[in-house]
């Protein structure tokens, strides 16, 4: 047990980044402490004297609960909403539930030069959401000026509001999402909450997948209080929050319980490689769930399966594969997944994608790490009469052999190339292009995410107001 | 305020000092914040300081046994993952780090003192404030915990199950 939590430990204390520039963070906070500390007394005394002007003078609409000018248009529209739930009638619990924001968030958050900030006044935040979902309280916050920071709490039903604890905190969105464990440990359960503007209309997708990507019909969700959540998530739901013609959200939903064993071949095509039963059936298990795919008698097939490095790992390698949706055009999307000696799955943002059928396809992938760099083995997939395959680069050719259509090659740094697989004979059997320059948020089973170049976020000054 | 000395611990220690808030607190926002109000209560001492790295862990667990007075069961993600969709199955089947999430502050402390930092019960007693009987029966009530916590087939035959 102790090895075992030792290992658990490093794994997750390997995945920590720290933000940059800590020490001027440390200073700026102490900073501003001190001038909180020092100010306290004369802004309550201000406050006394101008409070009852201020009142006077406010024009109606601008109220202490109504976001500032300043904050991004996109999210005015769900910090104009009302607070939904099961508790947004309660307003003593809305209070404490700012206060508390204020005091816990506001005080270590509470600055606009940070990025995304929580006003230290209560009175400048708003409660999105605060009600029960299944076996968990849940309350979300939001700051109404600049840039608004959200904040999480978390509880029983029928605790109080100071019950609750925070559980994270982060940019606002136009519309949220979230989603929390209600299982015993033992049996995962999962929650899940949906929550766009008053107006919004919720829809839910349903997806036809071919060798090339997926095209989806959307349908109305009825939403009567104003919100989409789902007690316990029992199957996977491709959801979107549209205001108007905007998309203002679209998300997936994931079941905690992994559901029946998917009952494929685990024998990769062509030979490529060797089978791996249980690799194959958890990687073909997730692929399912991530097409929605899952319960719908959809066929799969192994396209490359194989015992292969990775750093990191216990043991330093991993049994790899690579599982594909068969559609009704003979190719469909496909998933790579890699396990160590100890169960610790991986994936790679290139590992996933859109191909042709097996004796169509080349797909060349990185192989997924388990520390923080790049695992240097790259994969080709090719037809399985191919032979070797050519690397193509400024020019300049590399060659890669292949047996029955897989082989690799290493690399440390990016790579952006042309690959070409040719049979023995000399045929041209397939080209692909391959860079692991995917934008940051890529996901190659959901291709708008993959779009380059990513237009600039509309994120706001983050010390100056916005319009 | 600003102090050389500090700055160049913060900028040496930091990475692991964060690694421990987090393996404390179970969310990375969290232990930013954790880690930087620690290290901001620790700034206008730092001159009269013997053991600061003691010192900041014990202000860390302080903080959170304040705080929440309450064992971690869940965190909810409020910023979105490098790379989104990623399927759960496979990602977040992690049910040590879940179990461990879910013990008492102190208790997961002193499990992450001993255990992942390699204190003895004596340094880990010192850091906490309190007697080396409090460390061993954490220690030893805590890995009990995690037993009941963590089903017996998984914890012996994980694949697939991370």
């Amino acid at each position: 047990m102790i090895d075992e939590l030792r290992a658990t430990l490093d794994r997750h204390a390997d995945d920590v980044r720290p933000r940059p520039e800590p020490y001027a963070r440390v200073v700026r906070l102490r900073r501003r402490r001190r001038q909180q500390r020092v100010t306290v007394l004369a802004v309550v005394f201000v406050l006394l004297v101008t409070t009852p002007t201020i009142w006077l003078l406010t024009p109606p609409g601008d109220g202490p609960h109504q976001p500032a000018a300043s904050v991004p248009a996109a999210l005015l529209p769900l910090l104009r909403s009302p607070t939904r739930g099961s508790l947004a009638g309660d307003a003593a619990f809305l209070e404490v539930m700012r206060r508390r924001t204020a005091a816990e968030v506001g005080s270590v958050r509470g600055n606009p030069g940070d990025g995304p900030y929580m006003p230290t006044d209560p009175d400048r935040i708003k409660v999105l959401f605060a009600g029960d979902i299944g076996s968990r309280r849940y309350v979300l916050t939001a700051g109404m000026d600049g840039w608004p920071l959200k904040a999480a709490f978390l509880g029983d039903p029928g605790e109080g509001p100071e019950e609750l604890y925070q559980t994270g905190s982060g940019s606002l969105e136009a519309a949220e999402e979230t989603s929390f464990g209600t299982g015993d440990g033992v049996h995962p359960e999962e929650s899940f909450l949906l929550l766009g503007p008053v107006g919004a209309v919720y829809e839910e997708g349903q997806a036809q997948w071919s060798s090339t990507g997926v095209t989806r019909t959307w349908h109305p969700v009825e939403v009567p209080d104003g919100y989409y959540a789902v007690v316990e998530v029992t199957r996977s739901q491709r959801l979107r929050v549209r205001l108007g013609d905007t998309v203002l959200r679209e998300v997936q939903t994931y079941p905690a319980d992994p559901g029946a064993a998917v009952g494929l071949d685990p024998k990769p095509y062509g030979g490529r490689g060797t089978a791996f039963p249980d690799v194959a059936e958890q990687v073909g298990s997730s692929l399912l769930r991530l097409t929605q795919l899952a319960g719908t008698g959809a066929t799969l097939r192994v396209l490359w399966s194989s015992q292969v490095p990775a750093p990191g790992a216990a043991g330093a390698t991993g049994r790899a594969a690579t599982v594909q949706v068969v559609t009704t055009d003979g190719g469909g999307p496909y998933f790579t997944g890699i396990a160590d000696a100890d169960g610790n799955w991986r994936d790679h943002p290139t590992g996933s994608g859109f191909a042709a059928g097996p004796e169509q396809a080349l797909i060349v992938m990185r192989l997924p790490s388990y520390a923080a760099e790049d695992n240097q083995r790259l994969q080709i997939i090719a037809p399985p009469a191919a032979v070797r395959a050519e690397l193509v680069r400024d020019g300049q050719v590399e060659e890669v052999p292949l047996t029955k259509g897989a082989g690799w090659w290493t690399e440390a740094g990016k790579v952006t190339a042309t690959v070409r697989a040719y049979d023995a004979a000399g045929n041209l059997l397939a080209t692909a292009e391959f860079t692991d320059l995917l934008p940051p948020q890529c996901d190659r089973l959901n291709p708008p995410t993959c779009q380059a170049p990513e237009p600039a976020p509309s994120t706001p000054d983050a010390i100056g107001p916005t319009g | 305020m600003p102090d050389d000395d500090f700055e160049a611990f913060v900028e040496q220690r930091y990475s692991a000092l964060l690694c421990t808030a987090y393996l404390l607190c179970g969310s990375r926002d969290r232990a930013e914040d954790l880690l930087q109000s620690a290290l901001a209560a620790a700034l206008p001492k730092w001159r009269r300081m013997d053991h600061p790295e003691a010192y900041l862990r014990r202000v860390m667990v302080n903080q959170l046994a304040n705080v929440w007075r309450r064992p971690i069961r869940e965190i909810v993600t409020a910023v979105l993952p490098d790379r989104p969709g990623h399927d759960p199955a496979i990602e977040d089947r992690d049910e040590l780090w879940t179990a461990l999430r879910r013990l008492p502050v102190r208790m997961r402390a002193v499990l992450v003192l001993r255990y992942w930092e390699d204190r003895s019960e004596q340094e880990t007693a010192q850091i906490l404030g309190v007697s080396v009987g409090t460390v061993k029966s954490h220690a030893s009530r805590g890995l009990d915990r995690l037993r009941e916590l963590v089903p017996a087939p998984s914890m012996t035959a994980a694949n697939g199950e991370n």
